[in-house]
């Protein structure tokens, strides 16, 4: 008698496209065959919007798969949370029916974000809206936020560099380094790219960071297809008003001369 | 007094039906009478029609046999093309996930047990009948919502990683990457 694993690939691809993430997940830990044939088909989440904010104690991740905003297990909408806790990490998934938690021992919660992030996304190939990373700063705990830096972001450039490049229509970035960005970035689309937001999330000066200089963020594709650009609460070094000039739409503090010209060129 | 015009009452129905009708003989001999908007619907049996150069004089006279699909699952597929013949064209497929919930017409024939839900997935896979394909799929899929890996293998019968264990063992004794 015929049962799920015999299907023929043209029907498990028909099946998996109408499941949900957390299913698809769920399926591919009932058995090895099952696993290798979804690795096989490559089901595409249709990610929408993905959201990461990122804390000294949190990383919180929200994906949305549609227009609706009711939570799973009612809706689509997805929320898991990263704590940082004493001897390791509890994952916090948000969920209609209540929360569900989960305690990892020894487990670094960026690392563990990491690997959720990688196996989530793996096989996302469609377009997304919006795909946003919020790096909280506070000055109290500058040490503190460096680390978290240089931990996260090189594993999340290798998990991004790894695969075929993410489509995004929008991009956003709240960071404290500039760095940063170009540790994301890059490895996007360039195609996809309408849109391109960065913010500073220091909100004035910090000594060891300084301004920021924009010259690679230039070179890159990605800045020469979107349409629009914003740099937010950022005073930018030594802009060449001309590199702007590909944009539809722009909204920059440089120095004040310079703004002024951006201005009359832009109107 | 203006004097409405009269204009003849005509059923729908009446104009859209047509009356060629085809004959299908199941693997288990049983003969299966469709109109030719239902049988469109099934790309197989179309294409088949086509190619044979049937038309509304001989249809009849020589009935199709599908080898592949027995009775019990050609009665549901002929109901189902019957129950969609008039369908309008779904609209464009995008990356936003549809939300979907199964008329109940559909809901109701669809309510059979899993193994002959899979069964008819084949035979209407076979028969290539897109929108009975999207259903099927979508009854298949609904189960799996909410549910966890253990809950999963109860409802498609799945092997559990200790019989699949046994059987990759008794498959082959070579070492596996880690012996």
């Amino acid at each position: 008698m015929p049962s799920l694993i015999q299907m023929p690939d043209v029907v498990m691809t028909e099946i998996l496209a109408k499941l949900d993430l957390p299913d698809v997940q769920s399926l591919r830990k009932t058995c090895w065959d099952l696993r290798n044939i979804i690795d096989d088909l490559k089901p595409d989440p249709r990610v929408l919007r993905s959201v990461i904010i990122v804390d000294t104690d949190f990383v919180d991740w929200k994906l949305n798969f549609d227009n609706g905003y009711y939570i799973y297990p009612e809706g689509k909408f997805i929320r898991l949370q990263y704590n940082k806790v004493e001897n390791g990490c509890q994952v916090v998934w948000y969920r209609s029916d209540g929360r569900r938690e989960k305690f990892l021992e020894n487990r670094d919660y960026l690392e563990v974000f990491c690997e959720d992030f990688k196996v989530n996304m793996t096989f996302q190939q469609s377009e997304m809206e919006n795909f946003i990373i919020n790096f909280e700063y506070f000055k109290f705990v500058h040490e503190k936020f460096l680390e978290i830096e240089s931990q996260l972001m090189p594993r999340l450039q290798s998990i991004l560099s790894g695969r075929n490049p993410l489509k995004t229509i929008n991009f956003s970035m709240v960071v404290f380094k500039m760095s940063s960005i170009l540790k994301i970035l890059p490895y996007l689309d360039a195609r996809t790219i309408k849109r391109i937001t960065i913010t500073d999330s220091k909100q004035g000066p910090v000594p060891d960071i300084g301004k920021w200089r924009i010259d690679e963020l230039m070179e890159l594709a990605h800045w020469k297809n979107a349409e629009e650009l914003d740099i937010i609460d950022v005073f930018v070094e030594d802009v060449p008003v001309e590199r702007f000039l590909g944009f539809k739409r722009i909204y920059i503090f440089v120095e004040e001369v310079n703004m002024e010209q951006v201005l009359e060129w832009k109107e | 007094m203006s004097v409405e015009p009269e204009v003849p009452i005509v059923q729908v129905e009446e104009v859209r039906e047509n009356p060629v009708l085809y004959k299908i003989i199941s693997s288990d001999n049983h003969v299966f009478t469709i109109s030719e908007h239902a049988v469109k619907l099934s790309k197989t049996l179309w294409d088949l029609i086509t190619n044979l150069g049937l038309t509304a004089e001989n249809a009849l006279d020589n009935p199709i046999p599908v080898e592949n699909v027995n009775g019990k699952n050609m009665e549901t597929i002929v109901q189902f093309c019957e129950r969609h013949k008039y369908d309008e064209e779904e609209p464009e497929y995008t990356n936003y996930i549809r939300e979907f919930v199964l008329p109940e017409w559909d809901r109701q024939l669809l309510s059979i047990d899993n193994e002959e839900l899979f069964q008819l997935i084949l035979a209407t896979n076979y028969l290539d009948i897109q929108k009975l394909m999207d259903y099927c799929c979508r009854v298949i899929g609904d189960m799996a919502k909410d549910k966890t890996p253990e809950e999963l293998r109860i409802i498609y019968g799945i092997p559990t990683d200790a019989e699949d264990d046994a059987l990759e063992r008794s498959a082959s004794d070579s070492p596996g990457p880690s012996g």
